[in-house]
């Protein structure tokens, strides 16, 4: 397996910039292509570990960040295309990096029912995975950065993708996305943490990706089990607690955090029934990282379904 | 009067106290309590009047009729929710 890192930058480089670069990620392969230096900047820093696809694999998402045309290069503006479409509108060149991020979230997150998808961190020990979904600003990227940079394992940082009928969620790593205060917290939680370009002023303020494939196994496709779903909150001032909650709430709640839930139907109450029967559910709330990784490490020892 | 299932459903049933109930007509997903499970059991072997309700809850649960009002509201709650319809 080739990854990123073992070819010439000079060559991924011109492939970024030219037909495509190719990577897998998780059970997809994103073909992407940009002309803005801070996105290969920010390829270089956040995507050296990926496995670079081979020439005949199925392009799941082709996707670019680039700027085009005269208009666009005057106004330091870019674009995010899929499949030759642009869906959103043009940004700032400075935000260029955290919207090639988003883009390739919004590609799962819109095109892709083969599993039930919930809005979810998930980090795994001893390949047993812990789901965490929360709404943005929950916590659940600053403690799922927190584990990676104490030795756990992330499967994702945005989606957790069941197969249904299985309690297992299929890995799909990319770099985990850290906004505002939590990007200081994390530098200061590891000075070591890799970073990628910041993006600032974006509209969920200033934006920057970990570097959080530091496991030996960050990149394996294979599914892992679901030992426990955990609700983060973030709550400073508020008593830190981890405590066992309802499964028929968590359901419910796992469904509100789900991008298709409803469009699978009894599909996906099936998939939801069978994840959530076959997990101990928790809410976690906390305001110290510290003690949050703390509490997360009793949950491997001892908290988790078999 | 008499109250249906509107159409079939599915349960899941964690012993807590309340289940989910998924609706497959509409596609919702509600949380509902134990005994509004219950009558959904009784309504799946088919339409029931009020009184009907009260002789089989009397019957079927721990030997305690919960007062009319009781069950009148969680029939109501269910009919609310496009579950349960009316025959009649």
């Amino acid at each position: 397996m080739t990854r990123l890192r073992d070819l010439p930058a000079c060559e991924w480089q011109q492939r970024l910039s030219q037909d495509g670069l190719a990577l897998r990620v998780g059970p997809y392969v994103y073909r992407i292509r940009s002309n803005v230096p801070v996105v290969r900047e920010g390829i270089g820093a956040m995507y050296g570990d990926f496995p670079v696809a081979q020439v005949d694999d199925y392009i799941d998402f082709d996707i670019a960040l680039s700027t085009r045309g005269l208009r666009q290069r005057l106004r330091d503006e870019a674009e995010f295309i899929c499949d030759g479409v642009t869906p959103f509108e043009r940004i700032p060149l400075g935000q260029a990096y955290a919207f090639l991020e988003w883009g390739m979230n919004w590609c799962v997150a819109l095109h892709t029912n083969e599993y039930l998808k919930l809005h979810a961190a998930v980090v795994a020990r001893d390949n047993r995975a812990v789901v965490m979904p929360g709404v943005p600003g929950a916590g659940k990227s600053t403690l799922c950065a927190a584990l990676a940079l104490r030795e756990w394992r992330v499967l994702s940082d945005e989606h957790a993708m069941i197969p249904p009928g299985s309690r297992a969620t299929v890995p799909v790593y990319r770099p985990v996305s850290l906004k505002n205060e939590s990007i200081a917290k994390i530098r200061a939680f590891a000075p070591e943490a890799v970073f990628g370009p910041q993006s600032k002023e974006t509209h969920k303020g200033v934006v920057a990706h970990l570097k959080a494939d530091g496991a030996p196994d960050s990149h394996d496709t294979a599914p892992l089990p679901v030992g426990a779903l955990v609700f983060p909150s973030y709550q400073p001032g508020s008593p830190q607690r981890l405590a066992p909650r309802r499964r028929t709430e968590s359901f419910m709640l796992a469904a509100y955090h789900s991008f298709n839930y409803s469009l699978l139907g009894e599909v996906g109450f099936d998939a939801m029934r069978t994840l959530v029967a076959g997990a101990n559910c928790y809410d976690l709330q906390y305001h110290d990282l510290d003690w949050a990784v703390d509490a997360m490490h009793q949950l491997a020892d001892g908290g988790m379904r078999e | 009067m008499k109250w249906r299932l509107q159409s079939t459903g599915r349960i899941y049933d964690a012993g807590e106290g309340q289940v989910v109930y998924f609706h497959t007509a509409s596609g919702d997903t509600h949380l509902l309590g134990e005994f509004a499970a219950h009558l959904l059991e009784l309504f799946g072997e088919g339409p029931r009047d009020l009184a009907q309700l009260l002789d089989e809850v009397a019957v079927t649960g721990d030997g305690t009729t919960p007062p009319e009002d009781t069950v009148r509201s969680v029939v109501d709650e269910l009919v609310g929710l496009d579950i349960l319809g009316r025959t009649e």
